[in-house]
C-alpha cells in the first residue's frame, strides 16, 4: 500500500507557503503602515494620502523611501520565519518512515488473508475432511464435532481477524493522508481572503496555477492557487478499506477559518497556528472515532476469545461459534 | 467398523501438513509488528488504534497459534486411532475418550515448530519473535 497518487507531499506544502510568502510580507507592511499611522496621528500628524514607492509599491505620504525598504527587508525575515515556524509544526506529519511502515504492515496482513484464503481451499484441509466425512459411529461423533467442524469456520474466522488489524492500519493510513490533504490546504484557507467550507469544497476540483492579482493600490496578493488534488482518501488504500468503509467513519479531518482579509499579520500568524493544532487534534480525534468503530467490528472475535478460554484447551479457538 | 485405518492415517497426516501450513504463519506473523510503532505513533498523541490493532493483534496471533497446535495433536491423534483397527464399537468409543485426553499431551510433546506460548503484551517491541519458551 502506498498513499494513493495525489497526497501532498512536504515538499508540496513546503512549495505552497513560499507561494503564499509575498502576501504574508504585505499583511506584515500593512500591519507596520497602519501602526505608524496610527502613530503619526498621536503625533497630530495626519497621513492621509499614499504615494508611490521603489522599495514598497505604495507607501503612505512621508513615509520616506529608505524606512520602506527597510521594512521591506524585515517583511522578509518575518515571512520566512513565520513560514519555517509553521512548517517546524505540519513537518512531523509527513514521515515517510510512517509512510513505509503502514505499506509494509498493510501488505503482511493482507498476505495473511491471503495465505488464509488458500489454506481454506487447500488439498489438505479437503483431505481431512473427506476422509473423516463417512465416520458415522456414533462415538466419533464429538470427535469430529470438536475437531472438524471448526476447521473451515476458524480459518472464516482468523481470516477476519486479519482483515481487523489491516483494517486498523489503513484507517491509520487514512488519517495520514487526510492530515497531509489539510495540511496542504490550509495555506489556500489562510491566504485566500476567507474560505468557508463550501468554497473550499469548490476550489478542491479547481485545476489551476498560483495567479496573483494585483488591486488598484499596486499591493500584490494571493488570487487564487491550486493545491495537490488528493483525490479520494481511499483511492489506492485496497480492499480492506473497502471491507471495512460500510461500517467505518474513515478519519475526517476538516478545517474552517474565518475571513482573513483584514487580519493583522499577528492576529493572522496566530490564526494558522491555531488552525495547525486544529488540524493535529482532528487527527488525533479520528484516530479515537475510528478504533472505537473498529472495536465494535471487533467484538465477535473478542467475545470468542473470552470463550475459548473457558473450554477444553483442544478446542479450536474462533471456530465453535461458526458454522 | 466404517472408519478405515488408511484413511485415518491419511487424515491425520493432512491435518499435520495443515499445522505445518499453521506454524509458518504463526512464525511470520511473530515478527510483524515490528515496525508497528512507526507505523501508527510518527504523530500525533493518540494511540487509539494502535491499541486497537495490539488487541486484534492479540486475538489473531492466539488463535492462529493455537489453531496449529490443535490441528497438529488432531492428527496425530487420527494416526494413533490408525494403528488400532480393529476395535468394536465398545473400544471405539473407549478409545475416543481415552484419546481426547491424551490430545493435550500431544499438543504439548509433538509441537513442531513456532513459539512455545501466545504472544505477551509487553513483548511486542521485542527484536525476535514471541518465543517465551523455545521453539520444540
Amino acid at each position: 500500500m502506498a498513499f494513493p497518487a495525489g497526497t501532498p507531499t512536504l515538499e508540496q506544502v513546503n512549495g505552497l507557503w513560499e507561494r503564499a510568502k509575498n502576501q504574508i510580507e504585505v499583511r506584515y507592511i500593512l500591519e507596520a503602515f497602519n501602526m505608524w499611522i496610527a502613530d503619526q496621528a498621536k503625533q497630530g500628524r495626519a497621513v492621509d494620502r499614499w504615494v508611490e514607492g521603489i522599495a514598497i509599491a505604495r507607501i503612505p505620504a512621508n513615509y520616506g523611501e529608505a524606512n520602506a525598504a527597510r521594512l521591506k527587508e524585515q517583511a522578509k525575515q518575518a515571512a520566512t520565519k513565520t513560514i519555517d515556524a509553521f512548517e517546524a509544526r505540519y513537518s512531523p506529519y509527513f514521515d515517510k518512515g510512517q509512510e513505509a511502515a503502514l505499506g509494509e504492515l498493510y501488505s503482511k496482513y493482507t498476505g495473511y488473508r491471503g495465505t488464509l484464503d488458500q489454506l481454506h481451499e487447500s488439498r489438505d484441509i479437503k483431505w481431512a475432511k473427506h476422509y473423516t466425512d463417512d465416520w458415522r459411529e456414533k462415538a466419533a461423533e464429538p470427535f469430529r464435532k470438536e475437531f472438524m467442524e471448526p476447521l473451515e469456520g476458524a480459518i472464516t474466522r482468523h481470516r477476519d481477524i486479519a482483515k481487523y488489524l489491516a483494517g486498523a492500519v489503513s484507517l491509520e493510513a487514512w488519517g495520514q493522508v487526510a492530515i497531509r490533504k489539510s495540511f496542504a490546504e490550509l495555506p489556500l484557507a489562510a491566504c485566500g481572503g476567507g474560505v468557508t467550507k463550501e468554497r473550499a469544497e469548490e476550489l478542491k476540483k479547481t485545476k489551476g496555477a498560483l495567479e496573483t492579482t494585483s488591486d488598484a493600490s499596486g499591493i500584490v496578493g494571493l488570487g487564487l492557487f491550486a493545491f495537490p488534488a488528493a483525490g479520494l482518501i481511499v483511492g489506492g488504500i485496497g480492499v480492506v478499506a473497502s471491507a471495512l468503509a460500510d461500517s467505518i467513519e474513515p478519519v475526517v479531518i476538516s478545517l474552517e477559518l474565518p475571513d482573513t482579509t483584514s487580519m493583522s499579520y499577528t492576529a493572522w500568524v496566530k490564526l494558522v497556528h491555531d488552525a495547525i493544532t486544529s488540524l493535529t487534534d482532528g487527527l488525533d480525534k479520528g484516530r479515537d472515532g475510528a478504533a472505537k468503530d473498529l472495536r465494535s467490528e471487533m467484538i465477535g472475535a473478542i467475545k470468542d476469545l473470552e470463550n475459548w478460554e473457558t473450554l477444553p484447551r483442544h478446542f479450536v479457538p474462533g471456530g465453535e461459534l461458526l458454522d | 467398523m466404517k472408519v478405515k485405518p488408511d484413511d485415518l492415517e491419511d487424515a491425520g497426516g493432512h491435518l499435520k501438513s495443515l499445522a505445518d501450513a499453521y506454524d509458518d504463519l504463526v512464525l511470520d506473523v511473530a515478527t510483524s509488528t515490528r515496525n508497528r510503532a512507526d507505523a501508527f505513533t510518527g504523530n500525533g498523541s493518540s494511540k487509539a488504534l494502535m491499541e486497537t490493532f495490539d488487541e486484534a493483534y492479540e486475538i489473531f496471533y492466539t488463535f492462529i497459534y493455537q489453531t496449529g497446535v490443535n490441528i497438529r495433536a488432531m492428527g496425530l491423534t487420527l494416526e494413533d486411532f490408525a494403528e488400532n483397527h480393529r476395535m468394536t464399537d465398545r473400544e471405539v468409543e473407549r478409545s475416543f475418550e481415552e484419546h481426547e485426553e491424551d490430545i493435550d499431551e500431544v499438543r504439548k510433546r509433538d509441537r513442531k515448530v513456532g513459539p512455545s506460548l501466545p504472544p505477551a503484551p509487553e513483548r511486542k517491541d521485542d527484536p525476535g519473535p514471541y518465543n517465551r519458551g523455545g521453539v520444540n
